[in-house]
């Protein structure tokens, strides 16, 4: 593997990294409101 | 005679309410009680339900509800007063500098009644707060409920007050909308936005779980918002929340219009009148907010409660609703004080037969005996029901203050031009007809005219942008399995779902023009005779239009309904409105199959979704729930233009959080969905060619047979379906990764097998996230059999469709 293509797969593990802590703490509503209780949304209640 | 029997453009005198529970004390709160005046303005299209006109605003009651009002014909004539002049100096409630005086505020604070103070230095221990100074360097963070009835601008307010500071969350117990957010230029506070209430009965979550708030929370103030071209109505709440003792501002809306119409509000009377300070405002204009916000953090920071809680009369009707409300306000006293209730609060509420405060005030057997003789001592003096002596009594209080206090307006403009919308909107003949062209229009600028322009320039770029980083890629020598992980995976698969950006923030944008001019409130009230064949009302026509956005706040919406029985049919009508999600899957489709007609194809879909579910509704009215919708009262506002901001707040949420979705979701599932489709169950990368014998290939395989009558049992199709539960935009991405793109589709799938998978698309399952909205509202078991059935349905119909389509062509 190249230099580039480290580059993109480090890129790419960090874009899993955050996504996967996105959809843990939320925001992934279909609403945007977060009273619509979607699984992991940290805001509900 | 009864309010039934009444002709278009009668006027008529209430002598008596009848109904019971919930129905009857939603009349009394909306005005609807004896002395009032009553003109009936039209009836719906279908002959029900009718639209009255009282207290200067107007009203829906179906003909089955309005037979329980007894009128009469006999109305006294209207003697026009002068209008009021102003003559009194500004009280300054509310206000430091020149008004603020130490030695005033000592005195207050001793002026406090023992059970205030006691009550106050309960919460003080339990809440660590220090009095009389709240926030700030004294105690802790400000905080404020914003309350006031529907239509009366409270959402551009609370936009007004937070900016971009706000967040939303849920009510604990109950799935109602908790927006919050701090006050512009006050760090350490924050305002709740409560939900849009008319009183506070015990009768509607949102009634319940805004009292709960003010009396549980303890917030250090209370912004009392209210509708100044309707303000006899408003000020009903506004009473109510004065008896619960915190210190409170009024917000007196849509003052621009008032004044406007040449009206106006004598604000230094009505201060002093009311004990609270008076603050007029335009929150659609942002004036008069700032010094909003001055009183109320003002009042909560000193702990300035209302300068009164007592509307009653000494001396109306013989003074026989005061001697029973301050007589049950003693009894109780010490049971409020422990249950944590304000007293007057606590005693009104018992009066008007609020099981709640009973249940929670814990009398014995001779105190409740007690305050039953008082109330049969009330009922005889004064010849009315306690609940509906009390309606009079706020209103009585209302109308005298307004006599004193507000300048009428002649007739509004905005009235003017409602009533000339009206009858077209609303017509007889024309209110159907409009409803279906307004719908059809809308989805002709969503899909057609403006949103499907945008999204062919959007896939444009985004192809660019693809073939742009396939030649980076090739430049610099990367992997091919990484060239193809990002480009064919990754990409292929996000910017396959981002394209329809332009159509869902289209479709969004009209549905909240829609509902934020009025319009949506009419459709209810011209649909209720429709949807009461399939045993549901009026009111059910917001949540199911909401749905054509996202099931998830359709689902949601549905918690305003009254009864238990109409939020089920409801809820389980959503899913068969088909969402923006779904777009994606009938725009990746239909263009490569019907090219200029696939708009066609589309709304097609939409009426297919709507036959199937009103035909089920039908059906399980008839089998399963039983039982007629529930009472239609409703408050039709003037029609107004939704403001700017608020709009574009919205579709930048939406765009958020649809970009959130796209850059997480979906693609979280396009790197799964590539590495199960390029790896064997040895974890051997494969070929192009070899894709047959993938993981994905190999599980998807098992189920693909159950579609083979469909006419799309293979595993590409059957995978796709399957992500769709996850997001349904995935089903576009998946296609995307497995077939190639859409237009690969051409060589595989005829146009009816096409159209069949568009069908079984729009009636299967809904997504996770509006499965566990269901699951919250009705239960698990609801859930899965929703779920279940959907499938069942999804499939039978699509067979149906690809049988009939097989034999015409």
């Amino acid at each position: 593997m190249n230099a580039p293509t480290i580059a993109i797969l480090v890129l790419l593990a960090c874009g899993i990294f955050f996504a996967l802590r996105r959809v843990r703490k939320g925001g992934t509503c279909s609403c945007g409101d977060c009273a619509c209780n979607c699984p992991g949304c940290a805001k509900r209640r | 005679m009864t309010l039934r029997d009444t002709e278009i453009g009668q006027s008529v005198l209430i002598t008596a309410v009848g109904g019971e529970g919930a129905l009857r004390q939603h009349f009394l709160d909306m005005g609807v009680i004896p002395g009032t005046v009553v003109k009936l303005v039209k009836y719906a299209p279908m002959g029900d339900p009718m639209q009255l006109l009282l207290h200067g605003y107007l009203l829906t009651l179906r003909l089955d509800d309005a037979a329980h009002i007894e009128v009469t014909t006999e109305v006294p004539e209207e003697v026009e007063k002068e209008n009021p002049v102003s003559t009194l100096p500004h009280p300054g409630l509310g206000e430091g500098g020149r008004f603020h005086r130490e030695d005033q505020e000592r005195r207050r604070q001793e002026s406090l009644s023992r059970q205030h103070l006691r009550q106050h230095t309960e919460d003080s221990k339990q809440q660590k707060r220090t009095l009389p100074l709240r926030g700030g360097a004294g105690g802790g963070p400000l905080t404020f409920a914003l309350a006031g009835n529907q239509n009366c601008g409270k959402t551009t307010l609370f936009n007004q007050l937070t900016g971009a500071a706000q967040h939303v969350g849920n009510f604990p117990g109950v799935t109602v909308d908790r927006k919050s957010g701090t006050i512009r230029g006050y760090s350490n506070s924050e305002v709740t936005d409560l939900p849009g209430i008319y009183s506070l009965s015990p009768y509607t979550a949102e009634e319940v779980v805004s009292r709960q708030y003010m009396i549980d929370e303890h917030p250090a103030g209370i912004i009392n918002i209210v509708d100044a071209t309707n303000i006899e109505r408003n000020l009903y709440l506004t009473m109510q929340l004065m008896e619960l003792g915190i210190p409170m501002v009024l917000a007196l809306n849509m003052m621009d219009e008032m004044e406007g119409n040449g009206g106006t509000i004598l604000v230094n009377e009505m201060e002093e009148a009311l004990g609270i300070p008076v603050v007029p405002i335009a929150a659609s204009k942002n004036q008069g907010v700032d010094e909003l916000i001055e009183h109320a953090v003002h009042v909560a920071r000193y702990h300035e409660t209302p300068g009164r809680v007592d509307f009653c009369d000494p001396d109306d009707h013989g003074g026989a609703m005061h001697r029973c409300l301050h007589a049950v306000a003693h009894l109780i006293e010490d049971h409020a004080l422990r249950a944590g209730l304000p007293p007057r609060f606590a005693a009104s509420k018992l009066v008007e037969g609020d099981s709640l405060v009973k249940e929670r005030l814990h009398l014995d057997a001779n105190e409740e005996a007690t305050v039953r003789h008082i109330l049969r001592q009330l009922e005889e003096e004064r010849g009315l029901d306690p609940a509906a002596a009390i309606a009079d009594m706020r209103f009585s209080f209302i109308k005298d203050l307004c006599s004193k206090c507000v300048a009428k307006p002649r007739e509004s403009k905005e009235a003017i031009r409602s009533g000339r919308a009206d009858r077209i909107l609303t017509g007889r003949w024309t209110a159907l007809p409009s409803f279906l062209a307004i719908m059809c229009v809308v989805f002709y600028l969503t899909f057609n005219l403006i949103g499907g322009t945008l999204q062919e320039i959007l896939a444009d770029s985004l192809d660019a942008i693809g073939e742009l980083l396939l030649s980076s890629f090739d430049s610099l020598n990367v992997t091919p399995w990484v060239t193809s992980l990002i480009v064919d995976g990754v990409w292929a698969g996000v910017s396959s779902v981002l394209s329809f950006i332009p159509i869902i923030l289209c479709l969004f944008f009209f549905l909240s023009l829609l509902e934020d001019s009025g319009y949506m409130a009419r459709i209810a009230f011209v649909t209720d005779m429709l949807l009461r064949k399939i045993g549901l009302s009026g009111r059910s026509i917001v949540p199911m239009l909401i749905g054509f956005g996202c099931s998830v706040p359709s689902v949601m919406a549905t918690r305003t309904l009254p009864s238990e029985r109409d939020r089920r049919l409801t809820i389980m009508l959503t899913p068969f409105m088909s969402c923006t999600a779904k777009i994606a899957i009938y725009g990746f489709i239909a263009t490569p199959f019907f090219g200029d007609r696939a708009w066609m194809v589309m709304v097609g879909l939409y009426l297919l979704g709507i036959t199937t579910g009103v035909t089920l509704m039908w059906l399980a009215k008839k089998l399963v729930l039983h039982g007629e919708a529930v009472p239609f009262v409703m408050e039709l506002p003037n029609y107004r233009m939704p403001g700017a901001r608020n709009v574009l707040r919205l579709l930048w949420d939406k765009c958020k959080d649809f970009l959130q979705k796209a850059f997480t979701v979906i693609f979280l599932a396009t790197i799964v969905v590539w590495f199960l489709q390029h790896y064997d169950f040895t974890l051997q990368m494969l070929g192009d060619e070899d894709v047959a014998q993938s993981i994905l290939a190999t599980l998807a395989g098992l189920v693909a047979p159950i579609f083979s009558p469909l006419g799309f049992g293979d595993w590409q199709a059957t995978t796709a379906l399957v992500t769709g539960f996850i997001a349904k935009e995935n089903v576009c991405a998946v296609m995307t990764q497995v077939y190639g793109g859409s237009q690969q589709l051409l060589g595989i799938m005829s146009p009816a097998v096409a159209l069949t998978f568009l069908v079984f698309c729009l009636l299967y399952t809904p997504c996770v996230a509006a499965i566990a909205a269901i699951r919250r509202e009705l239960g698990g078991r609801w859930a899965t059999g929703i779920v279940l059935g959907q499938c069942a349905i999804a499939w039978a119909v699509a067979f149906l469709v690809h049988t009939l389509l097989i034999l015409i062509l």
